[in-house]
């Protein structure tokens, strides 16, 4: 019976086809912009609550809030180092190629080659340590980035007043990630016109347990309250929170945008399933007349609604999962970077939004047609 | 004598339309042994199809009592009434009305859909009912590609499949030309003889009324003239 009112549905849809196709190409639009803003939602939540960096601190120039004004001396390494619960210390040059807003933002992370693995357990797609650890202006990059880019090992890659060569791509579970290069720390430090050897964007420290975190971060404010240059250190979460609070507002308001496309799914679909049903009164009627049962019309109609919105959610969430494989999309600020993060989540995200759209879009005049009386309808018709 | 398949006592039937008051049938009393073939006759308004209507289960009367196959229809539910339809009554509409976007085969199968049947039982029901009415060779035809009468007898061929007691046809002929409605007035007759079909057909024809077995007149919600074996209304 199920089967057969899908048929019957089915059917029914392509009676009026370009009616259809407009309905089911306006839904896709809607879920197009609603995957796309899930996957950049899901992009932030996967930053911010990544296991893996949970029991990893940042260390930052106090009152600082940008990479290039946040000069640490790197001597403050070994004093860090003693601190009881840390585990290793990473000095890191930030360098990002933007400043703006951008899709396409390129950011340097400079390292000392030899703690490269230390910060980020590297999984190399192409290329090799070697290369990169062996000459002074190599870089790994992320895959997301070498995709953006079209970048592969042996390629030259300019940005800025930085030239690098790139020694081999790597991979990150984490969506932001895949979005950097690794340089050699002392390349970035020397590069400018203003000489900043000695002294990096920031430390990190990683500890052997995240309860200890707050006691750790106070600790090393602490012990550094009296120098010249001060420090702020936050857990990782918190960093990237800070860093990207203003992003955060923007991405806040795009749930907004989110909710209004459902809401625009709704209205098309229930339009659209309103008017089929006004058309076939008659048909209805007939069928009733045949030993159809108001709850039959009612699930007929339903399946018809539900079919509408799946369709265009099926398309419009392939379309956003193919604009975002292939687009290679990424935000930056301050240096921290989210991608936009197509996962299963976002896919039944879109998915149950479509089908929930498609229940409530039927379910008035489903209702309307299941409780007409044959007669009425007949007549009316 | 022998109970009647159908048994009208005191029927009254009215509706509101507006601020009036409309009575199509009043105090109507009818009986319609098995295996009858019945014309109901008269002018428009007389209640010919309120009639048929409340026989077939697609309205229910305001008061008295509808019984057909032994259950008073008037007092079951709408989903009862519903499956009461699906098993004991095939209807045959002027306009045919099938489904435009099913093809003949469809359109006759979508009876069967409510019964518990395997699609194989289903196919053979249905290549049986379009058989029977000669459209077998066209069961993939679309009612756009169908002539007139040849919908119509797909529409017939869906009444039947089923296998219900009655038929009710509301002016079967009444869209047809001349050829087309002598055969399908004939494949009534074929029902109504070979198969044991009790039918009731709502007609203005003169022509179609006498391949009944016998007719009766309605006016004013009453019925004018009675044959023998009709009751007529108090």
């Amino acid at each position: 019976m199920i089967l057969s009112l899908v048929h019957y549905a089915w059917r029914t849809m392509t009676r009026h086809k370009l009616r259809s196709a407009l309905t089911i190409g306006g839904i896709a639009t809607a879920m197009f912009l609603f995957c796309f803003i899930e996957g950049l939602q899901n992009g932030v939540r996967q930053a911010t609550e990544n296991e893996a960096t949970q029991n990893v601190l940042i260390v930052y120039q106090k009152s600082r809030f940008c990479p290039a004004t946040s000069l640490l001396p790197e001597r403050y390494v070994p004093a860090i180092q003693r601190i009881d619960g840390v585990k290793s210390v990473v000095p890191v040059k930030v360098y990002v190629n933007n400043c703006r807003a951008s899709l396409d933002t390129v950011t340097f992370l400079g390292v000392p080659p030899e703690l490269v693995n230390t910060i980020k357990k590297i999984d190399l797609k192409s290329g090799s340590l070697g290369d990169f650890t062996g000459r002074r202006d190599a870089a790994i990059v992320g895959e997301s980035l070498a995709a953006r880019r079209g970048l592969k090992p042996g390629d030259r890659f300019q940005i800025g007043g930085f030239s690098v060569g790139i020694a081999g791509v790597f991979k990150s579970d984490t969506p932001g990630e895949d979005n950097v290069a690794f340089t050699h720390l002392e390349m970035l430090q020397r590069g400018k016109a203003v000489d900043s050897l000695g002294y990096v964007t920031q430390f990190e420290v990683a500890i052997d347990d995240p309860a200890k975190a707050d006691a750790i971060s106070e600790k090393i404010d602490e012990m550094f309250k009296s120098e010249t240059v001060q420090t702020t250190t936050k857990s990782h979460k918190a960093f990237i929170a800070s860093s990207t609070g203003d992003l955060m507002g923007m991405i806040r308001f795009t749930r907004f945008l989110g909710l209004l496309c459902v809401v625009l799914v709704l209205a098309l679909t229930a339009n659209t399933v309103f008017v089929m049903v006004q058309e076939r009164v008659r048909e209805h009627a007939v069928l009733q007349t045949i030993g159809f049962a108001g709850r039959h019309l009612f699930s007929m109609i339903i399946v018809e609604s539900l079919l509408l919105a799946l369709a265009g959610g099926i398309i419009g969430t392939a379309a956003a999962a193919a604009a975002l494989h292939f687009g290679h999309f990424n935000l930056s600020a301050e240096g921290v970077n989210i991608s936009f993060a197509f996962t299963p989540l976002v896919v039944a995200a879109g998915m149950a939004a479509s089908a929930i759209t498609g229940l409530l879009a039927g379910f008035v005049p489903a209702l309307q047609a299941s409780l007409i009386s044959i007669t009425e309808a007949l007549r009316r018709s | 004598m022998k109970q009647p398949l159908i048994e009208l006592r005191e029927v009254t039937k009215s509706y509101r339309k507006g601020d009036t008051t409309v009575t199509p049938l009043a105090n109507l009393n009818l009986d319609v042994q098995q295996g009858d073939f019945l014309a109901l006759m008269g002018p428009s308004g007389s209640g010919k199809t309120t009639l048929l209507n409340l026989v077939a289960g697609v309205d229910q009367p305001t008061s008295g009592s509808v019984i057909v196959a032994g259950s008073d229809i008037g007092l079951l539910s709408r989903s009862k009434l519903a499956k009461w339809r699906a098993h004991h009554v095939g209807y045959i509409f002027q306009m045919y009305h099938l489904v435009p976007v099913l093809t003949a085969y469809e359109n006759v199968e979508l009876p069967l859909l409510l019964h518990s049947m395997s699609r194989a039982q289903r196919r053979e029901r249905v290549n049986l009912a379009l058989e029977a009415v000669g459209l077998l060779d066209r069961h993939d035809h679309y009612p756009r590609q169908l002539s007139g009468g040849q919908e119509q007898r797909v529409a017939i061929a869906r009444a039947i499949v089923a296998d219900p007691v009655i038929l009710v046809a509301d002016e079967p002929t009444g869209d047809l030309d001349a050829a087309s409605a002598e055969a399908t007035l004939a494949l009534l007759n074929r029902l109504n003889s070979e198969m044991q079909k009790t039918i009731l057909m709502v007609t203005h024809d003169p022509k179609a009324a006498a391949a009944a077995r016998r007719s009766i007149h309605l006016e004013k919600g009453a019925i004018v003239d009675a044959p023998e074996q009709v009751l007529v209304a108090s």
